[in-house]
């Protein structure tokens, strides 16, 4: 993984995530939008075997890269517990 | 989050997962069968063949054995000290030495390393004939799903969704009785009833059928995941997969720490 920021401002990050597919995206969105403040979180894949998926996110406010971080430590939560059950 | 086991094998687990996302269900699917790493042959080296199966042949279905080992013993070849040149922390050499009249099987590779070695010995590679010879060296290396189908961990990886039927004013016209494909709709005194709601496919075909529309079928977030794993434990395909996304999400973390907003 690779992360690279295009734009950045107070409430809007536009990032290329080098390396990852839908398998990490994906989760990340949905992660995202539960997050408060979240209005926007998408990413998008130019090419399938090419292209270094882009994530978009808007926030009202808050600080979008500790919006991703906090979605991000969702993951590692849901993980352990899942890790736990099986 | 409650996990069920339905069915719990080494080779084969079948799992009920209830009220999780289905963005991260979907995403173990995928993890599994894309990132999870397992050993297989990249290539061959042919010193001998005169074999009735031309070299590309003999490359493709010795590519597709299955191959038991240590996965955390060895390196991805990009990643080793190496640099990708190839080396015994990154791969590992199969050896067929055979001569005709004979059926080559999967058992008869010998290999470099005791530990990695096919999963049954028992695939047909080729058959050869009297004076047939095969000299070959088969090279083994880490590899995951997402590059070839051969290094996938798993035959069967999927889910579905398992559905919460509803009746409501029925008629007990029984349409939906004969309608259902997988017969799992049955009527039990004044009610219908499901048998088995693990089988339900989500067809809609009771739905369609039913004139007074009192038969609901609906998502839910409970899901049925299945399982079936070729040269690991089924178990720990699975655990190897959720600690893929969780490392992801850590590495993430990790790299955004540095990137002041
Ligand atoms: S959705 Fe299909 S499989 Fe499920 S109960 Fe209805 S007819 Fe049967
Ligand atoms: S088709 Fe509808 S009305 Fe007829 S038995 Fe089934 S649920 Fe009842
Ligand atoms: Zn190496």
């Amino acid at each position: 993984m690779d992360v690279k920021v295009v734009e950045i401002g107070n409430d809007y990050v536009k990032l290329i995530v080098k390396g990852e597919d839908h398998t990490f995206l994906n989760l990340l969105q949905h992660y995202l939008l539960e997050e408060e403040g979240v209005i926007i979180a998408k990413y998008n894949i130019p090419h399938p075997l090419v292209g270094e998926p882009e994530l978009y996110v808007k926030t009202d406010g808050t600080d979008p890269i500790e919006a991703i971080k906090r979605a991000n430590e969702k993951i590692v939560k849901v993980c352990d517990e899942l890790l736990s059950k099986i | 989050m409650e996990v069920e086991y339905v069915e719990d094998r080494e080779d084969k687990i079948v799992f009920i997962i209830k009220n999780v996302p289905v963005a991260l269900v979907n995403s173990i699917r995928r993890a599994i069968i894309g990132h999870v790493p397992t050993m297989a042959v990249d290539y061959i080296n042919v010193y001998m063949n005169t074999s009735f199966l031309y070299d590309e042949m003999l490359a493709h279905r010795i590519g597709l054995i299955p191959l038991k080992a240590d996965i955390d013993k060895y390196n991805f070849q990009d990643k080793c000290e190496c640099g990708g040149e190839g080396c015994p922390n990154c791969q590992v050499s199969l050896r067929l030495n055979v001569e005709g009249p004979k059926t080559v099987y999967s058992g008869d590779f010998i290999s470099d390393d005791p530990e990695v070695k096919p999963v049954y010995d028992n695939i047909p590679v080729v058959e050869l004939y009297e004076g047939q010879q095969l000299m070959i060296e088969a090279v083994a290396r880490l590899g995951t799903g997402k590059e070839h189908a051969k290094w996938k961990p798993v035959s069967i990886c999927s889910y579905k969704i398992i559905p919460k039927i509803e009746i409501s004013d029925c008629s007990l016209c029984k349409a939906c009785v004969e309608a259902c494909p997988r017969k799992i709709l049955e009527i039990k005194g004044e009610k219908i009833v499901v048998n088995d709601i693990l089988k339900c496919s989500m067809c809609m075909e009771c739905v369609k059928v039913c004139e007074d529309n009192a038969i609901k079928v609906e998502e839910t977030d409970n899901y049925l995941f299945t399982i079936e794993s070729i040269s690991m434990p089924a178990k720990e395909v699975l655990k190897r997969a959720i600690n893929i996304l969780k490392n992801k999400a850590v590495e993430m973390n990790e790299i955004l720490k540095h990137i002041n907003s």
